[in-house]
């Protein structure tokens, strides 16, 4: 699966961590870390989420099968709130 | 070299910290553990506290790890949502502004947060400060409410007398929680009778690169910052956080110096920027060039009015402030204010001391009365020291 950044989504950083805002759900806007944020920047369309799992594990020094459930975890969040194109 | 001592005020020794780490003059690691709860609160205090995050963040990641600093990550945080709601609001009148033909520039917290600031959420906003001609000044408030703002309320009782007198320099809206202020007059200057139409050379110099955000150039931008911390609203409700604009204007934009100068003088605010750039040198120690006050003092014109500046330094500038006002206002418009100042509207008690439902308002009326008359003694204890001064 490839999922791409909605680009209607604002982002703002805030020291090291990125402000998400859905401007239509004002009421869920979504902090992630530099780990979040390393994956937000890596959906441009380009990697599936097999290819972002072995960056961030390779990047960060973690194992890759947690490090892929914790990819679809934080992409299924981020699709509920309205911040993916798939 | 500046010619002043520091003020009083800027003694504070966690101010002076917070000032020194701030512009890299003093490292957080030697900062004693039991002191960065004072100076946080100091940094808090003075709008101040994701740029503390921030640097000891960068110079020292291991100081900002305990719970003390938990508030302040939140604080972060907030503004970085505080911004985008406000950027939003901000393209959304500019565009309107545009569409209408009105010549719009964005000024101080939204200028500066996406310019001089390493991320726009360190520089914390209260509202949306926006220049426009004073010929279109009915056009932009009508455009404004036709969005969705409306004036604010409950009014502030100086500001809505402001209105009636020629002091009057913005219309104040807001919409949700977003304020938005109309200014039609870049600074307002008292009983300074100038026939130089400022406004018009303002104009003349707004850099308009980033067609969502016109803003001033940065030596204009400098100006407006030293005469708004300095005279706007006099010096007693000044912050830190204002001084340190200055110092990141100076740091991060190229001035030219002689412009800088020969404007200073043009618009009667030699003094003004040589007081401004006085504190913002002692506190940051910001470069300054060499010779720069001098060159400010040598092309003072003569009827620059310094000692209406001075009346708005130190303690006691609010009133003067406020008198200021009522000297421009006919008898009847003074007594109704005077009145209002001893007995303010209920709205405006609620609002002013947070009063909760259901607490009576009354008994904050002594509480009122008993600060104003601090005011009032501080106001004239300065009178006094300056009659001494000048009778020397």
């Amino acid at each position: 699966m490839i999922a791409t950044q909605n680009p209607a989504i604002i982002t703002r950083e805030a020291i090291d961590e990125l402000v998400l805002v859905n401007l239509e759900k004002k009421d869920s806007p979504l902090f992630l870390n530099e780990v979040g944020a390393r994956i937000w920047s890596l959906l441009d369309g380009q990697y599936t989420v097999s290819t972002i799992s072995t960056i961030i594990a390779a990047e960060f020094d973690a194992d890759l099968p947690a490090v892929q459930a914790d990819v679809i975890e934080f992409l299924a969040r981020l699709e509920a709130m309205g911040a993916l194109l798939t | 070299m500046a010619a002043y001592r520091l003020p009083n005020r800027y003694q504070n020794p966690d101010l002076r910290l917070l000032a020194a780490i701030l512009s890299g003059n003093q490292h957080p690691r030697q900062i004693p553990q039991d002191q960065w709860q004072s100076l946080l609160g100091v940094a808090h205090q003075h709008n101040l506290l994701p740029m503390l995050v921030w640097v000891v963040k960068r110079a020292a990641p291991e100081l900002v790890v305990s719970e003390l600093w938990e508030p302040a990550f939140t604080s972060v945080r907030q503004n970085a949502l505080r911004h985008i709601w406000l950027e939003q609001a901000q393209r959304q009148v500019n565009r309107a502004f545009n569409e209408a033909g009105i010549a719009a520039v964005w000024l101080k917290g939204i200028a500066l947060a996406v310019t001089v600031f390493p991320q726009p959420a360190l520089r914390p906003m209260a509202d949306l400060d926006v220049l426009v001609p004073y010929a279109e000044r009915e056009t932009a408030l009508k455009i404004a409410e036709s969005l969705g703002f409306v004036f604010d309320e409950p009014p502030n009782f100086v500001e809505a007398a402001l209105q009636d007198t020629k002091q009057d320099y913005h219309y104040r809206l807001m919409s949700g929680d977003i304020y938005l202020e109309i200014h039609y007059r870049l600074i307002n200057e008292g009983e300074i009778p100038h026939t130089f139409d400022k406004e018009a050379w303002f104009f003349s110099q707004v850099d308009t690169s980033d067609e969502n955000l016109p803003i001033l150039k940065p030596d204009a931008f400098l100006l407006h910052l030293c005469a708004h911390v300095v005279i706007h609203h006099g010096e007693e409700t000044a912050t830190l956080s204002q001084f340190h604009d200055i110092h990141r204007v100076l740091t991060n934009t190229t001035i030219d110096w002689a412009f800088l100068i020969e404007w200073a003088a043009k618009l009667h605010w030699s003094y003004i920027v040589e007081y401004a750039l006085t504190i913002t040198e002692a506190l940051f120690q910001t470069p300054i060039p060499e010779g720069t006050f001098e060159q400010l003092r040598a092309r003072r014109l003569p009827d620059e009015n310094i000692l209406r500046i001075l009346t708005l330094q130190g303690r006691g500038a609010n009133l003067e402030f406020v008198l200021s006002l009522m000297r421009a206002m006919p008898l009847v418009d003074q007594i109704r204010l005077l009145r209002q100042f001893i007995f303010p509207p209920r709205v405006y008690m609620l609002k002013r001391y947070s009063i909760k439902p259901g607490h009576p308002v009354w008994v904050y009326y002594p509480r009122r009365w008993l600060s104003q008359a601090m005011v009032v003694g501080a106001w004239l204890r300065q009178r006094a020291a300056w009659w001494r001064g000048l009778r020397k």
